[in-house]
């Protein structure tokens, strides 16, 4: 299976280092406006190119927190598109036709579009934390009190710093299962328009409804797991873990069942 | 080697291959023939594991066709399948990735005979040059069965004597090969066996030496007899 994710990487290797190179490109546009900023703080904070440099600085922050959005949007497009585009195009042969099971097929692709979406995150995650340092130091002292939301979380909460950074990677595990078992569902989908469906008249239409359809069928299941009241009985960490729980096993479950589908109907009506 | 039996594949109400049973032994090289849409192509991706069948059977040396029949049934379709990222180089290094069977050097010396540079992008080349690629990636498999598909399609004549001459050059050894053509002149002189299909069903089945005895013209005349207007042609 590594294999198969290594030539994943290869094929989308032009897309992901275009995501880069505006990460890093709108990175550098903070880092410098952040720069200017502090320049002209310190010698004339009433001039236009103070002023200037306030707007690009504000500007570039903007900019940084929509590329993370379309990160994960681009992310999450290139993981379902690529395996539609796989089912769909002559390429397909070139995977299907070497001696490894649609299991590991559909697995390696869904599992390199978490991995992607988990590199992005961690990188935003830190150029997140280098920016609001940079912010703290260079811009206002009051950046700082971002860290007392964590100081804030660990008190309410009675956690060491051990503890609030588990309760932290819990939680954005929850989160990326949920992404993942999202894109299995959209898999699930694409899958079925290819194989039973194949030659139907308005498959892919069919496709998008049902994707749809079951997404909304698992988010009122999820909202059903999660009491209307959740921030009045949530006392603290674990209360929350207890509560989100049932979803993550919810997600889990739809993974499962979407991946096991997936790999038994291209096992069992492929159509190249 | 390859057995099928009663093998059907619908497209709604259309059959592609209908009914069709056929064995073939292996070493030998049979001529899959039929006009466009005769269903050579469903067939041949249906034992490469490319699709699945409606009804029916196909076995590989024993085996139903498979994870463990790709490990050794190479299988060239007639057009381009290439990642649009691809070098030669990298289809080579795919190759090697997943096929054991597969021999990068027997590759590279093939590509330097056909004087192509493997560092090319695969999409940049012309058709005659992809056709070069394709067979040079599916010769240096040592595959038990090969199938070519239209492998004279799309070039031009030195290409296809160029092609006719790997074909001759890397049969036998046990290795069965089926090439599927509508150029049937050019494989006459080579084949030991030959399958006409028409519609999806198999028309006539047989050793191609046998077949032109027993009909008393080439396998040429045969091909014009079945799928010529209004002409008919005993089994």
């Amino acid at each position: 299976m590594l294999r198969l994710i290594k030539y994943e990487l290869r094929k989308n290797r032009a897309l992901l280092l275009t995501i880069l190179g505006v990460i890093v490109a709108l990175e550098a546009y903070f880092l410098v406006s952040a720069h200017l900023a502090e320049k002209y703080q310190i010698t004339s904070s009433l001039s236009s190119a103070a002023q200037r440099a306030e707007v690009n600085l504000v500007v570039s922050m903007s900019l940084l927190a929509f590329a993370s959005f379309g990160t994960a949007m681009a992310v999450f497009i290139m993981g379902v598109a690529g395996y539609s585009r796989e089912l769909n195009q002559k390429t397909s042969y070139l995977i299907f036709m070497t001696p490894n099971s649609t299991m590991a097929i559909v697995g390696s692709k869904l599992l390199f579009t978490l991995f992607t979406g988990v590199a992005f995150a961690a990188l935003l995650a830190a150029l997140a934390f280098a920016d609001f340092n940079v912010m703290a130091s260079v811009v206002s002292p009051e950046w700082r009190g971002y860290y007392n939301l964590l100081d804030a979380f660990m008190t309410n909460n009675n956690l060491s710093l051990t503890g609030a950074l588990l309760t932290i990677a819990f939680y954005v595990s929850v989160v990326f299962l949920s992404i993942i078992a999202t894109v299995s569902v959209a898999y699930f989908a694409i899958t079925l328009s290819a194989t039973f469906m194949r030659g139907k008249k308005g498959h892919a239409l069919v496709s998008v409804l049902l994707f749809l359809v079951i997404s909304w069928g698992i988010s009122r299941l999820t909202s059903l797991m999660i009491p209307d009241d959740v921030y009045r009985i949530m006392g603290n960490a674990s209360d929350m873990t207890r509560i989100i729980a049932p979803q993550a096993l919810l997600d889990a479950g739809v993974l499962a069942l979407s991946l096991v589908s997936c790999a038994w109907m291209l096992k069992k009506r492929v159509d190249l | 080697m390859l057995e099928i039996e009663h093998l059907t594949k619908k497209y709604g109400a259309k059959a592609a291959v209908n009914d069709l049973t056929l064995s073939l032994g292996a070493g030998r090289l049979a001529a899959l023939l039929g006009p466009n849409g005769s269903g050579k192509t469903t067939l041949m991706k249906m034992i490469a594991g490319l699709a699945t069948p409606t009804a029916g059977s196909i076995r590989v040396d024993g085996e139903p066709v498979g994870r463990s029949t790709k490990a050794h049934v190479a299988y060239m379709p007639t057009e381009g399948y290439f990642y649009n990222y691809m070098t030669a180089l990298d289809a080579g290094r795919y190759y090697r990735d997943f096929f054991r069977d597969f021999n990068m050097d027997s590759y590279l010396a093939a590509l330097e005979r056909e004087s192509l540079n493997p560092k090319d992008k695969i999409r940049t080349m012309s058709s005659g040059m992809v056709a070069k690629v394709k067979l040079a990636l599916t010769f240096a498999r040592g595959s038990k069965l090969v199938m070519l598909d239209e492998p004279l399609n799309g070039i031009d004549i030195v290409a296809r004597e160029r092609t006719l001459e790997a074909i001759q050059q890397n049969r036998g050894e046990g290795r069965t090969m089926i090439v599927s053509s509508h150029l049937v002149d050019e494989l006459e002189t080579m084949i030991d066996d030959a399958i006409f299909i028409k519609d999806g069903a198999l028309v006539l089945a047989g050793e191609a030496k046998a077949l032109r005895e027993k009909h008393g013209m080439s396998i040429v005349d045969m091909y014009m007899k079945i799928y010529g207007e209004g002409a008919t042609l005993d089994a």
